[in-house]
């Protein structure tokens, strides 16, 4: 297979770490700038991720997870105002993931668009802690397509303090089970202290839509062929968030 | 091409179908019609293979082979197509990537060629031109966020590229406009001009459709089964009566 490319490469930077790298690593995007960055984790790591976002910048922060050994990570992040941070979650294989984010200043943003996309025995865990402290913005979503016997566990903490009235926190889950011996365990949390808000939260766990399958099957689509095209529809959906349709199909190549 | 002999449909356990008798021939063109709930629409999944139609008895045959244990994109592949009421909305499935994998999906069953993409655009463009529709719906979404018309235009599409040689409507005429209807039935009678063998089987509530698609055959039906025949005249006498007036009990007895 060609190896993907990704024509611009100026405002974007590509990690891979195929090695033990147990370190603290700092990103840190400058006032009214926007910076990608793509962490590869090929590579059984543990290690530190601080992800600092200031005002009126965007930081772009995507993570593919393909370490065939359990990968372990921990993000603290920290956005200014009028700043917003988003960040794809790509997993193929194992890791723990914990990720702590304070919105302490006003109309900052924290986009999380995950994508668990496990086989065998995977297992993939994460722990979601945001912390609203002024007017901000928190929208976690993770589609979960689970085969084998893999299994990932995620739970979402959401906390709206007294200081962060008219924030919006919303929490998603989507999980689609492909075999009898696959496992989620989801835990959405929204700890709300103040009335004027926009928040909620929820979490399916299901198969894949029969009507749709049922849909295609009458064009002439065989069933097996229309289970694959409504799972990478699933997963297109988390592409899409990326925008860019030149880092789309670079990280398709990758995943 | 279709004839159903004694047909025993259930939905959740509750009989739909009751001993449903039809038979097909080549370039016929059929309407059934009755009340909500007669089983029309169950008839026509039940022909498609959808999962929800339980056949606890009887045929259907269709061009000979006997096609009730084949998938539904083996009938679809044999040459059935059903036009969907409400299509479901399929998000992420880009329309245009769908309408050439059916459109391959019927040549490999075929064992014909498969299209590459220019092959396919190729065709598509045609289809559009010969029907003036536009190409707005085939970046987006499968039927996703269409409107009810669009939908509608969607379906159409489908039958186009895919010339079946079984045409089944189920309400394509429903919540369409003049004009809309108009350029349906301009679909259907060019698919008709173009290969006589077609047969169509409609359903439909109202009159317009087949005002500009003339039926040979206008069936009634109730609880299940077919209780009155007739030509496009019976299409009429009920859009003056209704079903109340129509006699349909004394027919049963």
């Amino acid at each position: 297979m060609k190896k993907p490319e990704l024509k611009n490469k100026v405002e974007t930077l590509i990690n891979t770490y195929k090695f033990l790298n147990n370190d603290t690593t700092s990103y840190e995007v400058q006032k009214n700038e926007v910076l990608t960055i793509i962490d590869i984790i090929d590579a059984d790591l543990e290690f530190i991720r601080e992800l600092k976002v200031n005002d009126n910048a965007t930081l772009n922060y995507i993570k593919i997870g393909k370490s065939k050994n359990r990968s372990s990570i921990k993000y603290t992040n920290k956005i200014g105002e009028n700043a917003t941070l988003n960040i794809s979650f790509f997993d193929i294989e194992s890791s723990k993931n914990e990720v702590e984010t304070k919105l302490i200043n006003s109309s900052s943003s924290l986009n999380i668009n995950g994508l668990i996309d496990l086989q065998d025995d995977a297992k993939v865990e994460y722990d979601v802690k945001t912390n609203h402290q002024n007017k901000s913005l928190s929208d976690i979503k993770f589609k979960n397509l689970l085969g084998g016997k893999s299994s990932a566990k995620l739970n979402m903490f959401s906390i709206v303090e007294v200081t962060a009235a008219f924030s919006k926190a919303f929490q998603n889950s989507q999980t689609i089970l492909l075999s009898d011996d696959s496992f989620i365990s989801v835990t959405p949390h929204l700890e709300i202290l103040i009335d004027e808000l926009e928040a909620s939260h929820g979490a399916t766990c299901g198969d894949l839509d029969q009507d749709s399958i049922y849909y295609l099957q009458s064009r002439g689509i065989k069933e097996e062929d229309a289970k694959v095209m409504l799972l990478n529809a699933l997963r297109n959906e988390v592409y899409e968030t990326l925008g860019n349709e030149d880092l789309r199909e670079y990280l398709k190549g990758l995943v | 091409m279709l004839k159903i002999e004694n047909l025993n449909v259930e939905i959740n356990g509750k009989k739909i179908l009751n001993n449903f008798n039809l038979e097909i021939k080549d370039g016929e063109v059929h309407a059934l019609m009755g009340t909500n709930g007669a089983g029309k629409s169950t008839l026509v999944k039940a022909i498609s293979g959808h999962y929800d139609t339980d056949i606890t008895s009887g045929t259907i045959t269709y061009n000979g082979k006997e096609i009730t244990k084949l998938s539904p994109d083996t009938r679809a592949n044999e040459g059935i197509f059903l036009s969907f009421q409400t299509p479901v909305e399929v998000p992420g499935v880009n329309n245009s990537y769908f309408l050439k994998t059916a459109v391959n999906a019927k040549k490999a069953y075929n064992k014909e060629e498969e299209l590459d993409s220019m092959g396919f655009m190729k065709i598509l463009k045609e289809k559009l031109k010969k029907y003036n529709l536009d190409n707005s719906l085939l970046k987006r979404g499968l039927n996703e966020g269409f409107s009810g018309g669009e939908k509608k235009k969607n379906e159409l599409l489908q039958l186009l590229l895919l010339n079946p040689d079984l045409i089944m409507l189920d309400e394509i005429d429903s919540g369409l406009d003049v004009d809309a209807i108009k350029s349906v039935a301009e679909v259907i009678n060019g698919m008709i001009a173009d290969d006589e063998k077609k047969s169509i089987l409609m359903i439909t509530h109202y009159d317009r459709l087949m005002e500009l698609i003339k039926p040979d055959f206008v069936h009634i039906l109730q609880d299940g089964k077919i209780v009155k025949t007739g030509d496009y005249s019976l299409a009429l006498e009920l859009d003056e009566k209704g079903f109340a007036n129509l006699g349909l009990e004394d027919e049963k007895a």
